[in-house]
């Protein structure tokens, strides 16, 4: 369990979060959603031990929190810009290494057999690859250490729907035994897994509910992203077709079919 | 008027935009789509000038681009990137929206009152006197569109600007620039955003798969965007197009 209890952090003048209480499981995709500027990123990084609290209280049930490092992989926003060594194995290896694990070469074939990318990828320059391939490279890197979080800043931001629908299948084979904390604005790809979200508007938790029971109204009216199939559904009642509203594309169809 | 006549650009031997023809009118907003890799940056940056093609023509407003001035250009056509930190040059917010107008504007009143106006329309005006470099990625985002917009040029691109921002800054920023009636390019990987172009021009490998405008590709159905979607899905994805069929179907 990840626990932040009343938190609150500035940033110089700037009070981005603000007494904010919200609780991770593992096991959970919990996926956090709000407007631009609104402190997802921040809430996050505090999440992560990586920013401390102005005020509040974090707990990261099992160990001590200065040992989070060892199991917190952050996935930062464009991470393809940290990229820093000289071939993909490297690169990949480099996680493996700080943590001080053994056998680092069946570690990486092993990881990038998980991310569905091919050996001959190894010594190839990180920095020469396709956008989707790079994101691969960047996410084995972290998860080559078996965080039990994966705390994922816009997996998909600049991604064609192919590289998205990768990313999708990798987080679908971790998920039952970490904890995911997401943040996305264009939530489509992934939204139908999530079990929890949590809109934050200007520092502040406006909600955390489960996904089937999301009001997806408040969100829109916060300015925010909501699922295209919710968007579908409500356009469907307005044509007097009788749907209930829908958060996924599969769902969707199925309430259609049941019609 | 910009017309990109049979460009060719190669990168490291390998052929990056094959033979393009494109023509972009006046107060004609573009939607390009694409896979990752498929050139759209690449021709972006060759349509404003940043970029030299291996061969073919670009003439904006019937003089080759070759032929203008960088200020000129700049006033001319003006290109906002993915990653808009490359872009910024200043210490404050503020100073940043004024700092490309500042170069070819010399009356200060006039500076600090366009600076002033982009500030209210994209609401940035709790950014002011913030390090750019120190702000969320859609904020950063926004204030590199607004240093862009303060230039006031005639053709604008916007490359996968948007990715980091939510839904009220993107249609705020869409709707500024519709109201600016200027010409927008938008390349992105967001479907919605389509229904800010008249046309929309789909890039495969570097060459145009397909060049089309928007009454005549999408109806005005009731999920315009999905059409779109469905195109390009077409080519890759089998199951998404029984959903997608399966959807039209039971509607229909």
């Amino acid at each position: 369990m990840i626990l932040l209890k009343n938190v609150s952090f500035k940033y110089r003048d700037t009070a981005v979060i603000k007494n904010c209480t919200i609780r991770f499981e593992i096991g959970e995709m919990h996926l956090i959603v709000g407007p631009t500027g609104a402190g997802k990123t921040t809430l996050a990084l505090l999440a992560s031990n990586l920013l401390k609290p102005d005020f509040g209280r974090i707990v990261i049930s099992g160990g001590k929190l200065k040992e989070t490092y060892r199991k917190i992989g952050f996935l930062f926003q464009n991470p393809e810009d940290l990229f820093f060594n000289d071939t993909v194995y490297e690169e990949i290896a480099y996680g493996a290494k700080k943590h001080h694990l053994k056998h680092v070469d069946e570690l990486v074939l092993n990881t990038i057999e998980m991310v569905g990318l091919n050996e001959e990828i190894l010594p190839r320059s990180p920095f020469y690859l396709s956008e989707g391939e790079k994101r691969l490279v960047a996410i084995a890197s972290i998860i080559i250490w078996d965080p039990s979080w994966l705390i994922l800043d816009e997996p998909f931001s600049g991604l064609d729907w192919q590289a998205r629908k990768k990313i999708v299948e990798i987080i679908l084979k971790l998920r039952d035994d970490i904890g995911i904390i997401l943040i996305a604005n264009h939530m489509d790809d992934i939204i139908e897994h999530v079990n929890l979200v949590t809109l934050i508007v200007n520092g502040e938790i406006v909600f955390t509910n489960y996904t089937e029971d999301i009001d997806w109204d408040i969100v829109y009216n916060a300015g925010c992203d909501i699922p295209y199939a919710t968007s579908l559904s409500k356009k469907l009642r307005e044509k007097g077709i009788k749907v209930p509203i829908e958060y996924s594309v599969p769902r969707l169809i199925q309430a259609l079919k049941n019609r | 008027m910009i017309k990109a006549s049979s460009i060719t650009i190669k990168r490291d031997n390998k052929i990056v935009i094959n033979n393009i023809s494109l023509q972009w009118h006046k107060d004609e907003n573009i939607v390009l789509l694409g896979p990752n890799g498929a050139g759209k940056t690449t021709l972006a940056l060759s349509l404003s000038g940043i970029l030299e093609h291996d061969s073919g023509h670009i003439i904006i407003d019937s003089k080759p681009i070759s032929e203008y001035d960088l200020s000129t250009l700049r006033q001319k056509i003006g290109i906002v990137f993915q990653d808009p930190e490359t872009q910024f040059v200043t210490t404050d917010v503020e100073r940043e929206i004024a700092f490309g107008l500042s170069n070819i504007e010399q009356d200060r009143k006039k500076i600090q009152k366009t600076v002033e106006t982009i500030i209210e329309k994209l609401d940035l005006k709790g950014l002011l006197k913030r390090d750019p470099l120190e702000l969320s990625a859609g904020e950063k985002q926004l204030v590199a569109i607004a240093s862009v917009f303060a230039m006031s040029p005639e053709y604008i691109i916007f490359d996968e600007v948007t990715s980091f921002l939510d839904r009220k800054s993107r249609e705020r920023i869409y709707k500024l620039w519709n109201e600016c009636s200027s010409s927008m390019l938008i390349i992105t990987q967001n479907f919605e955003e389509i229904k800010w172009g008249d046309r929309v021009v789909l890039l495969l490998d570097g060459k145009i798969n397909f060049d089309s405008e928007i009454h005549d590709l999408l109806e005005k159905d009731i999920i315009p965007t999905q059409k779109t979607l469905f195109i390009e899905l077409l080519k890759k994805n089998k199951e998404d197009i029984r959903n997608f069929k399966r959807i039209m179907e039971t509607i229909q």
